[in-house]
């Protein structure tokens, strides 16, 4: 970037239109601006300042940004703008970017901002022709950034400040901002959100059960259903080996020829039969009990929390909205077949036509009437079976308690049958009779074994089918969980991959400006046994070649150096800045400065310089940048920097007071000098 | 020693897949400097797919 001229429009002091033409040459790099105080030295800085981030220096406000002159002269209600402009070039094309404000005089005098400041940028085409530009995107591409603007716009005081310690940090803040890597800094707090993202979503997955524990149980229980099952199988089969026993004894009756044991074996027969038909009904209706109880319990269980629904429904109905007189598709219908229910025509248009399709507006929908249907049957299905449910109830009950009474009376006639068998005169039936008792007994408590081990096993096999579930859950959140671990692995990767490009590039930044900065320390210092060096930790140290400071003594204590000769430190790191930047054009990865080169704005840079150095830093200022814009007063002009910097210096100009005006006030008018 | 030749040092102590991953997120994170909310999320979205595709290739 080249700065090629600088046009003031009624800014601050200066009065009306004011011109700089900024051009330099090769060997000519400098451009001076001369004036006293209060003639609007930092006002020009500040004009630079704001023309390219549309901000002002401090003291300056926006507010009282035109000039006091201009104020006085314009008439009430009118409107007026205040303006810095600046036309450079960049990559061999010009381009002109204007900031602006406008006021407005109202109709009792007084001005007033009309608007924030605004920018508006050009491209100058080879036919001179003014193309506008997006001003952010421009901004973004050329300009120095913000945060480093600093460095390239600054005055005495700044140079002083930025050699002691805070300056020190701030040395260091700028080069790390000038590393240019910005999305390498985006990236890391980027992937860090993803990850923190993704740590967050791990809990999900995590429920406390242990993987192996939920095997190891589900194992257990297995073990024992199998350990039952064998114990269940031997009971089976000794209920097999009794009730064949019982069979065999039992024939023993059934063979025998008395006529009494005769008729006791076929009642007994018949009252078996009974008994196991009792059994079978018992099963029957206790499935239907529950069968009862679950189907319909939560209707009686509804019966309150229904009363609302129906109390709506019955004022929508009363309303006469619900169910609708008339359905949506019947007038559709109507209108479609262009005749009416009472035979009507219906064409399109016609009064009639009208009516019957005003109509469509009241119409209900189907849907919202099926709806209503569907509601108002479950609400009398609820109610229906709210009524019914216990009667329902005591009659299976009752069912139920009859036919336990009937299995009881059974057995009771099969007792009196066996002991009347037991007391049989016959010795080999009594003898059986006694032995089929005790085989009964032993079935009896064979088969509540049976019972107890078959409990058991259904609550092993209820506590396993929960086991098994959380063990899918597991499994699928262990998936996940792996996944998760391998996308961390990534991120951690990417990480160290990041950091170890953000330490590479900081690396070389920091050996590029250390050079550059010793290369234009030699060359405006006086004492070539001081030597700059710039530490690891970016701190700009100048130590004695007797006392080297390594580039890792960061904890060393650096050389005092006179107010003079941090000055000389300060204008060799802003001087490496500016060095690097132009090195840095064609590298868009590094650096931030994206741009060819950038001009330097100085104002009173030699304030306290000795002799020597002011002679020094005079002769070599026009080395810091291809462009060096100095703005100083008469006295700091005069002798040694004159002598020494007249040579370098292309343009002079010379900030002059207007005429001064009682209504308005002092004025600055600018002209050029020859040199 | 060119900062091409550093570039290409550092980068080969990882895997292909990581190097792929990175420079996409390096050029996303270069197209979108400038963003907004919205455009945050999506550059965190296409973070997390790009980290997601390493993860498939695993």
């Amino acid at each position: 970037m080249k700065f090629k001229k600088l046009i003031l429009k009624d800014f601050f002091r200066f009065y009306g239109k004011q011109e700089i033409d900024c051009t330099v040459s090769d060997d000519k790099s400098v451009l001076v601006i001369i004036g006293e105080n209060g003639r609007g030295k930092t006002t020009i800085l500040s004009a630079f300042n704001f023309v390219l981030y549309g901000k002002l220096l401090e003291p300056l406000t926006e507010e009282s940004m035109l000039n006091y002159r201009k104020k006085s002269e314009i008439s009430n209600n009118t409107s007026i703008e205040a303006y810095v402009e600046l036309i450079f070039e960049e990559g061999g094309v010009d381009y002109i970017l204007k900031r602006y404000i406008d006021f407005k005089k109202d109709n009792y005098g007084h001005i007033n901002k009309l608007t924030r400041a605004k920018g508006v940028v050009y491209r100058i085409d080879n036919n001179g022709n003014k193309n506008e530009l997006n001003l952010r995107a421009f901004e973004d591409k050329f300009l120095i950034p913000e945060d480093l603007s600093g460095f390239f716009f600054f005055d005495g005081e700044r140079i002083n400040r930025l050699a002691k310690v805070d300056g020190k940090k701030e040395i260091k803040k700028a080069i790390l901002n000038i590393l240019g890597i910005s999305h390498i800094d985006n990236a890391k707090n980027d992937i860090l959100k993803v990850k923190k993202n993704l740590l967050s979503e791990s809990h999900k997955y995590s429920n406390g059960d242990d993987y192996q524990e939920l095997v190891d149980q589900i194992e257990e229980i297995n073990e024992a259903v199998e350990r039952i099952t064998n114990e269940l199988i031997k009971i089976e089969n000794d209920i097999a080996r009794a009730e064949k026993g019982f069979d065999d004894v039992s024939n023993i009756i059934r063979t025998s020829d008395s006529k009494n044991v005769k008729e006791l074996e076929k009642q007994e027969n018949r009252l078996n039969t009974l008994l196991k038909d009792h059994k079978r009904r018992l099963i029957d209706i206790e499935k239907k009990i529950k069968r009862h109880i679950g189907n319909n319990f939560k209707f009686y269980l509804a019966k309150d929390s229904i009363k609302d629904t129906e109390k709506i429904l019955e004022e929508k109905k009363a309303d006469g909205i619900l169910p609708s007189n008339i359905k949506e598709t019947f007038i559709n219908d109507l209108l479609k077949n262009k005749k009416c229910i009472c035979g009507v025509c219906l064409e399109a248009g016609t009064n009639e036509y009208k009516a019957v399709l005003d109509l469509k507006s009241q119409a209900g929908s189907k849907e919202l009437d099926n709806a209503y249907y569907k509601l108002k049957a479950l609400i009398d299905k609820i109610k229906k079976m709210t009524k019914a449910f216990y009667p329902i109830l005591d009659n299976l009950t009752d069912e139920r308690d009859n036919i336990k009474k009937g299995i009881y009376d059974t057995n009771e006639e099969l007792k009196a049958i066996s002991n009347k068998l037991k007391n049989s005169d016959i010795e080999t039936i009594k003898n059986a009779e006694e032995l089929r008792s005790e085989i009964r007994s032993q079935i009896a408590i064979l088969n509540q074994k049976k019972g107890k081990y078959q409990d058991k096993i259904e609550v092993y096999n209820k506590e396993r089918e929960t086991l098994e579930k959380k063990l899918r859950t597991l499994e699928s959140n262990n998936k996940q969980i792996i996944e998760l671990q391998n996308k961390l692995e990534v991120i951690n990767k990417l990480q160290q991959l990041n950091d170890d490009f953000k330490q590479m590039f900081t690396d070389i930044v920091r050996d590029e400006l250390d050079n550059k900065i010793k290369e234009v320390f030699s060359s405006i210092t006086s004492k070539s046994y001081r030597i700059p060096i710039l530490t690891k930790e970016f701190e700009l140290k100048i130590t004695s070649q007797y006392n080297q400071v390594g580039i890792d003594d960061s904890n060393k204590k650096d050389e005092l150096l006179s107010t003079g000769e941090g000055q000389i430190t300060s204008l060799s790191f802003i001087g490496a800045l500016v060095s690097y930047a132009r090195d840095k054009k064609d590298d868009d990865v590094l650096s931030k400065l994206s741009g060819e080169e950038y001009p330097i704005v100085m104002d009173s840079p030699f304030g306290n310089l000795d002799e020597i150095h002011t002679k020094n830093v005079a002769s070599n200022i026009g080395k810091l940048s291809s462009q060096v814009i100095i703005v100083v007063s008469q006295k700091q002009w005069e002798g040694h920097v004159s002598e020494n910097i007249i040579s370098q210096v292309n343009k002079k100009y010379r900030m002059k007071d207007g005429e001064i005006d009682i209504n308005g006030g002092e004025c600055t008018f600018i002209e050029e000098e020859v040199i | 020693m060119r900062i091409n030749t550093k570039v290409t040092i550092t980068l080969m102590k990882y895997p292909q897949n990581i190097r792929d991953a990175y420079m996409k997120i390096l050029q996303l994170e270069k197209i979108h400097k400038n963003r907004t909310i919205k455009e945050n999320e999506e550059v965190l979205k296409r973070i997390g797919s790009i980290i997601q595709e390493v993860v498939d290739e695993i």
